[in-house]
């Protein structure tokens, strides 16, 4: 395996008023293509500093990132968009999925910017929903949907240009510990199917538990790096009540009824506290995290 | 990104502000509006004024006179060859004298036994080419063979009633005016099949000698009357300057006469083939030593002070699209508050900057061109209303007391240039005012645009 992402004795300072913080200080790192790597660090560790700075959203102080041959840190806007376009896929903490817009043309929109057909775009946009379980919100707008739903039209989103890379800073933050459970599935699952690295970005040690590898972060700098079982999602399925290796999964066509199977994985298992998805369309963000606690 | 999508997304990004869109559109509109009429109020002024002036005269036609002009205190003199000087410059379609001999005195008969009589002084010579290029109209005969026989006279409508009846003591001319049955007589004799003798008046010892001296003349065609071009049209007539030269030598020659200084012509006319360029070529002549004259001497200032209101009219409107502008700006950077995190996840998922400059830029133009159209159509039914009703701008009749035959012109008009302009003019203003919020949109950080929640 090749490295994708190379860190080389990244800096970053920041100023805030007259005093000089160091979010970064001498990060050198290398992310495996296909590795699903997790950096894991507490509030203010830099860790999404460390993000940022791998995606191009900021520029370094010292040090430099490459992604594949590509220094990051020294393209132009132009052509950090575009190489945005073609590499990069982003998960948010918060969704940033455009209000006006409905869950397909959310999907859509790297493909838009791309300059791809509407109709080609409106059929993967489409496709990549069904992926994701959302096969009947495709004209829905996020407001119309719940937490989980809106977060997984931004996984869609991420993933629907079949970038190299796709980041993810804190992607289950909002979300209760059922959808968490939901989303981290997926990307895992997306990340692998398409054979994508996958970076997250999280202070949740549950979370890093589905890693290949975890990189510990403190005070800008890097403190651990271990490699763990990839079968960590699985287990935590398996945990769940779900007996089915994630791996085998792959190898079936896409599920459309993949949002049933959910409530199946909640210890408490309960048919009455499982909505149908004609239900759940109604049912608001609230009421979804009503239902769902233990 | 497709120039499709951009459009379809700029469209979108306007519908989804409806309100403010439209408050935006309506300043533009009341902009575009106030532009487009006041200058078609400037244009419609334009019009009855150069309708008015057309009735007064021709526009294009100099006028030459030359009462002892002088330069460097030499005489000048109005020869043939100063008229051919002028006549070769650029842009003159003719040059003519206009000939009143001063010696000859002379009748003209027709009728049986030279009954009719006409003291033959409301002739003028001119080239005989001349005419038609000055722009006279025939109602009988035509220019092609006008003078081609000597002695040939292109008449008047009305010349024809100047002959007096010298066998009648009273009453012996024909009127030609209408009685009250709106009938107008007719003439003694038929102008055009008549034949007519030209007798100069012998005096002192030539009259003694008895020597009768006569020219046989034909009229060969009748012009249609029209004061714009003077007198000749309705009772004078036209004779080849060469005949009428000749007579007067002749004249001269009998009765012992010697002419004084010889300033050559006292009269000329020139024509020129475009209003634009009377003003040049009537400061040539003047700068020859001439005396001249020209509609353009009131023309002129006619025209600048109708410009000078439409510049006023026109700088009222051009504000109110100003307040527009600052309008649209003010709206755009607004949206760019309300969008930054919009820009900032754009950004993220890989939008190009340009992209994001062009969308701004577009919804400005796009209010821009909403509202130019709208205000031409607006400006459409207010021009219409004004002159439905007649508010009457025309100056013809109040200021220069003369008759108010221009005031047939339409108060407002509005040419398709003036709407081509107004549309191009209101987009070019939406998209100025959309630059400035355009720019600071794509200097939007990505990063923190997406930390604001």
């Amino acid at each position: 395996m090749s490295a994708i992402i190379t860190v080389k004795d990244l800096h970053k300072y920041y100023r805030i008023g007259h005093e000089k913080v160091k979010a970064l200080c001498g990060v050198n790192l290398e992310i495996q293509k296909g590795e699903v790597c997790c950096i894991l660090g507490t509030s203010g560790s830099g860790k999404s500093t460390l993000l940022n700075q791998l995606a191009g959203l900021e520029k370094p102080t010292k040090g430099a990132v490459f992604i594949g041959k590509t220094n990051v840190s020294k393209l132009s806007e132009d052509q950090l968009a575009q190489f945005r376009q073609k590499n990069i896929g982003f998960v948010f903490q918060s969704y940033n999925l455009l209000p006006a817009l409905t869950a397909a043309e959310n999907v859509s929109m790297p493909l838009l910017f791309r300059g791809i057909d509407r109709a080609v775009r409106d059929r993967e946009a489409a496709a990549m929903l069904k992926k994701v379980g959302l096969g009947n919100r495709l004209h829905h707008k996020p407001s119309e949907m719940s937490g989980g739903q809106q977060q997984r039209v931004g996984i869609a989103r991420a993933f629907v240009a079949k970038p190299k890379i796709v980041f993810a800073d804190e992607p289950t933050g909002n979300l209760d510990s059922r959808t968490t459970l939901e989303v981290m599935r997926l990307l895992i699952d997306m990340a692998h199917e398409h054979n994508i690295t996958f970076v997250l970005v999280t202070h949740d040690n549950e979370l890093a538990k589905y890693a290949d590898r975890i990189v510990t972060i403190k005070d800008g700098q890097l403190v651990g790096d271990r490699k763990c079982a990839p079968a960590a999602p699985s287990a935590a399925l398996a945990a769940a009540g779900e007996n089915e290796p994630s791996t085998k999964r792959l190898s079936e066509p896409p599920d459309p009824s993949f949002q049933e199977q959910s409530p199946g994985e909640t210890p408490a298992g309960t048919p009455a506290a499982a909505p149908l998805p004609e239900e759940q369309a109604a049912s608001s963000t609230s009421d979804d995290k009503g239902e769902n606690q233990p | 990104m497709k120039t499709s999508d951009l459009i379809t997304m700029c469209l979108r990004n306007l519908a989804r502000r409806k309100v403010r869109t439209l408050l935006t559109v309506i300043g533009v509109v009341v902009g575009t509006c106030a532009i487009v009429v006041m200058i078609s109020i400037g244009i419609g002024m334009k019009a009855s004024q150069d309708a008015m002036l057309a009735e007064m005269g021709d526009l294009t036609v100099i006028e030459i006179y030359n009462y002892g002009s002088s330069k460097d205190g030499k005489l000048l003199a109005l020869t043939d060859e100063v008229m051919s000087q002028i006549q070769a410059m650029p842009n003159v379609v003719v040059a003519t004298p206009f000939y009143q001999p001063n010696y000859l005195q002379a009748n003209i008969y027709t009728g049986r036994n030279d009954r009719y009589q006409n003291y033959f002084y409301n002739v003028v010579g001119v080239y005989p080419e001349a005419l038609p290029l000055l722009g006279y109209e025939l109602i009988e005969g035509s220019f092609e063979d006008a003078f081609s026989e000597p002695y040939s006279i292109v008449m008047g409508q009305y010349a024809a009633y100047n002959f007096r009846d010298t066998k009648r003591k009273n009453n012996n001319r024909v009127d030609p005016y209408p009685d009250e049955n709106g009938n107008i007589a007719d003439p003694f004799f038929d102008p055009l099949t008549s034949k007519y003798v030209i007798q100069p008046e012998n005096q002192g010892d030539a009259a003694s000698s008895a020597r009768k001296v006569e020219y046989k003349a034909a009229v060969t065609a009748i012009l249609k009357e029209d004061w714009g071009r003077g007198y000749e049209t309705s009772r004078g007539m036209f004779m080849n300057i060469a005949d009428l030269k000749k007579m007067e030598e002749d004249y001269m020659k009998v009765n012992k006469i010697k002419a004084s200084d010889d300033t050559g012509y006292t009269q000329a006319k020139v024509k020129v083939s475009d209003i634009q360029y009377v003003g040049e070529i009537e400061q040539a002549i003047q700068d020859m030593g001439f005396e001249t004259y020209s509609m353009e001497t009131i023309r002129k200032p006619m025209e600048e002070q109708a410009n000078k209101q439409q510049m006023i009219l026109g700088s009222l409107g051009a504000i109110s699209l100003f307040v527009a502008a600052i309008g649209i700006t003010n709206t755009m950077v607004m949206s760019i508050y309300e969008r930054t995190r919009e820009i900032g996840i754009m950004k993220v998922v890989g939008c190009f900057v340009r992209d994001i400059r062009t969308i701004f830029l577009m919804e400005a133009g796009a209010i821009g061109f909403l509202g130019g159209v709208i205000g031409i159509a607006l400006s459409y039914f207010l021009s219409f209303l004004m002159n439905y009703f007649g508010l009457s701008f025309s100056m013809s009749s109040d200021i220069y007391g003369m008759g108010a035959q221009g005031a047939g012109t339409a108060v407002s008009i509005i040419p398709l240039w003036l709407v081509g302009a107004a549309l191009v003019f209101s987009t070019c203003v939406g998209l100025l005012s959309g630059f400035y919020p355009a720019n600071r949109a794509v200097k939007i950080s990505a990063l923190t645009a997406i930390k604001q929640d």
